[in-house]
C-alpha cells in the first residue's frame, strides 16, 4: 500500500486486496483528513473488514472516492444491504 | 476427492492475504473461472479472518486449511481447535449494520453468497470444521454439438478393426461426444459432459483411461480408472461403447489394457461401484472376475441417476466389487467377532487366507484421527478412522448431529482392520446406529477397512437387486441388523 497526504486529502493505492490488515492501516491513516481517495485497481475484492472501515469513514462525514473498485465490490454491498450508504454515483471516482 | 494441498497457519493477521491469494491461484488451477476463483478466495478470506480474530481469544493457535478437488467441484476446509462457536447464532442483520454499525455475522453472510455449499461441522472435542464448496463450470458438450449432424447408427462392417490406446487431454471432446451420443443426458457422472473437466482430470492425473477408435479415427469406446481414494487403488468408473459397436469385444479389450496400465502405475487393486437398481453392472463386474466386498445403502438419491430409474422410489444402493492386482496369500487382521465369518469369506474370495489376530488393549491417544469426506451431491458422508482416541464416540455423535443438519441420507464409517480397537468397538458403534456394510480392501493408505453404515432414509430391501452370492449374503446380514 502506498499513500500520500495533500492537506486534508489522503490518496491511497492498494497493491493487494482490501482485507483486515489493509483496513487497519487505512483506519489509522484517515484520522485527520476529510477526503480519502483509494485506488482499488489492483484489488480482487474488498472484504467485510474493508467495507466496515469505508462505512465508518462515510458515516463519520468523510468524502470517500474509490478508483476502479473490483466488480464484486457492489455485489457484496448488495448482499449486506448497504446500498443506501455505498451509492456508486457518489463513490466511484 | 482426496486432499490436494494442506496449509497449517498461525492465527496471525498477516496470514490472511497469503491464504486468500493462494486460494485464488489454486482455484484457477483447479478449473474455476477467474470470477469464481475470486469468489472462493473472498469466502476463504472472510473465514480465515474470523478464525484469526476470534477462534483462539488472545492465545496463540494454529489452524489448517485443506484443499480438495474433483472434476465437478472444489472444496476448502478450515479446521481448528479454538473456542466453541456456531455460525447460526451469529446471523447478520442489515438493519443493525445501518443503524448501529453492528456488522456481526457479515462475513458469514458474504461466504454463504460466494460459494455453492457452506457447511459447519462441530466435532466436539475434535474441534470445528468449516467447509466451502464451489462447483466448477464449463461448456456442456451439447452446446458444442449444435452445428453437427448426429453420427450414423448403422452397424459397422463386420471386419471393422479397432485401435485401443491411452486417452489424453486432447481426447476430452471426443469422450464427451461419445458419452452424449450414447447416453443422451442420462449418464450418472455429469462431469463427462464437460470436455474441460475431463481434460483437467487427465492433466491432474486424477484418472487415466483408454479410448477405442475405428481405423477411420472415430472414437467408439472409452474406459477409465479414477484415483478417487487416498490409496493405491483405482475405481473402474467410466465406461462406454457406442451402441453400433457393441458385442465386438471392445469393452473387454479396453479393460485388459486398463489392468495393464494400472499395474504399470503400481496400483494394488481396482474396484467398481455397481448400482442395485438392476444387476447389469454387477454381472459385468463379475464377468471381469471382480468379487463383491460391500453393500452400501442409500449411496445417492435417485434423482441423480437419470438412466433407468425415473420410477425408482428410493435412494440408490450400490455394491462394491473388487479386483486385486497384487497377490497376497495370507494376512493377519483384527476381525470383530460379529463379522468374523463374513469377513473371512470375503477375504477368501479375494484369494487371501486371513488370520484373526487375538484381542489387545492398546493405550489410546486423546484424539482420534478421523477424516471426513462429504459428498454434497450424493448426500452421503464418509468418516475414515485412521487412529483411535478416547474421544471417538463423542466425536462421532457430534459429527453425526452436524451432518444431519446438512440433510445427508447415509453416513459410512471406515475402521482399520489392522488396529486392535476395531475388534472390540463394534458394540459401541452399533449403539450409535451403525450396521455392517462390508470390507473395503486397501481403501485408505493401502490398509484394509471394515465399513459400517448408518442410513437416515427408508429403504425397501426388495428393491435392492443384487447378483453375486456374497452380495445376497451381505444384503441378508444388513437387513437383519436393521430390524
Amino acid at each position: 500500500m502506498t499513500y500520500e497526504k495533500d492537506g486534508d486529502t489522503l490518496r491511497i493505492t492498494l497493491h493487494r486486496d482490501f482485507n483486515l490488515l489493509t483496513a487497519r492501516k487505512v483506519r489509522r491513516l484517515c484520522g485527520d483528513v476529510n477526503t480519502v481517495y483509494i485506488d482499488l485497481s489492483r484489488s480482487k475484492f474488498v472484504d467485510t473488514e474493508g467495507i466496515i472501515v469505508l462505512f465508518e469513514l462515510i458515516r463519520g462525514g468523510k468524502t470517500v472516492r474509490l478508483h476502479q473498485p473490483p466488480a464484486i465490490f457492489f455485489e457484496v454491498i448488495d448482499i449486506l444491504g448497504l446500498e443506501s450508504v455505498f451509492r456508486p454515483e457518489a463513490l466511484v471516482a | 476427492m482426496d486432499i490436494d494441498t494442506q496449509l497449517t497457519l498461525k492465527n496471525k493477521v498477516s496470514v490472511i492475504g497469503s491464504v486468500s491469494d493462494f486460494t485464488y491461484k489454486w482455484g484457477m488451477n483447479a478449473g474455476l473461472s477467474e470470477e469464481d476463483a475470486v469468489r472462493l478466495s473472498l469466502a476463504v478470506d472472510e473465514l480465515v479472518t474470523d478464525v484469526v480474530l476470534f477462534a483462539f481469544g488472545d492465545e496463540e493457535g494454529r489452524f489448517d486449511v485443506l484443499y480438495r478437488w474433483n472434476p465437478s467441484s472444489v472444496e476448502v476446509i478450515v479446521r481448528e481447535f479454538g473456542e466453541p462457536f456456531d455460525p447460526e447464532r451469529h446471523r447478520y442483520d442489515p438493519e443493525g449494520a445501518l443503524r448501529e454499525g453492528n456488522f456481526e455475522g457479515a462475513g458469514f453472510e458474504v461466504i454463504r453468497h460466494m460459494v455453492d455449499d457452506f457447511v459447519f461441522i462441530n466435532k466436539g472435542r475434535g474441534g470445528k470444521e468449516f467447509r466451502l464448496v464451489k462447483k466448477t463450470s464449463g461448456e456442456h458438450i451439447a452446446d458444442l454439438l449444435v452445428e453437427e449432424r448426429p453420427p450414423s447408427q448403422t452397424l459397422p462392417a463386420p471386419d471393422t478393426t479397432y485401435v485401443i490406446e491411452p486417452a489424453h487431454e486432447e481426447d476430452a471432446e471426443d469422450i464427451a461426444k461419445l458419452i452424449y451420443r450414447t447416453y443422451g443426458y442420462t449418464y450418472v457422472k455429469e462431469e463427462l459432459y464437460f470436455p474441460k473437466k475431463i481434460a483437467l482430470a487427465f492433466e491432474r492425473e486424477e484418472k487415466f483411461g483408454v479410448i477405442a477408435r475405428t481405423s477411420e479415427g472415430e472414437a467408439v469406446g472409452y474406459f477409465a480408472v479414477l484415483r478417487t481414494t487416498d490409496s493405491r487403488i483405482g475405481e473402474v468408473g467410466e465406461a462406454v461403447v457406442a451402441v453400433p459397436h457393441r458385442k465386438r469385444g471392445i469393452m473387454t479389450r479396453m479393460l485388459h489394457r486398463l489392468i495393464e496400465m494400472s499395474r504399470e502405475r503400481g496400483l494394488l487393486g481396482l474396484f467398481g461401484e455397481a448400482v442395485t437398481v438392476h444387476t447389469i453392472s454387477q454381472k459385468a463386474n463379475a464377468k471381469f472376475h471382480m468379487q463383491t466386498t460391500a453393500l452400501m445403502l442409500a449411496d445417492f438419491p435417485t434423482a441423480i441417476y437419470k438412466g433407468l430409474t425415473e420410477s425408482y422410489p428410493q435412494d440408490v444402493s450400490i455394491v462394491i466389487d473388487f479386483l486385486p492386482l497384487h497377490r497376497i496369500e495370507t494376512a493377519g487382521r483384527y476381525l470383530p467377532p460379529a463379522y468374523r465369518a463374513i469377513l473371512t469369506d470375503i477375504y477368501r474370495l479375494l484369494g487371501i487366507t486371513v488370520h484373526d489376530l487375538p484381542p489387545e488393549t492398546p493405550a489410546l491417544a486423546e484424539r482420534s484421527g478421523i477424516d471426513l469426506k462429504i459428498s454434497y451431491e450424493y448426500k452421503h458422508a464418509l468418516l475414515v478412522v485412521n487412529t483411535y482416541g478416547t474421544d471417538l464416540t463423542d466425536r462421532l455423535r457430534h459429527t453425526l448431529r452436524s451432518l444431519r443438519k446438512e440433510d445427508v441420507h447415509a453416513v459410512y464409517l471406515d475402521l482399520p482392520l489392522d488396529d486392535p480397537v476395531t475388534k472390540t468397538i463394534i458394540p459401541d458403534l452399533r449403539g450409535c446406529g451403525f450396521v455392517f456394510s462390508g470390507l473395503m480392501p486397501l481403501f485408505h493408505h493401502e490398509r484394509d477397512y471394515l465399513r459400517l453404515q448408518k442410513v437416515y432414509v427408508p429403504l425397501d430391501f426388495d428393491l435392492i437387486h443384487v447378483y453375486s452370492e456374497m452380495a445376497h449374503r451381505l444384503k441378508d446380514l444388513i437387513a437383519r441388523e436393521l430390524q
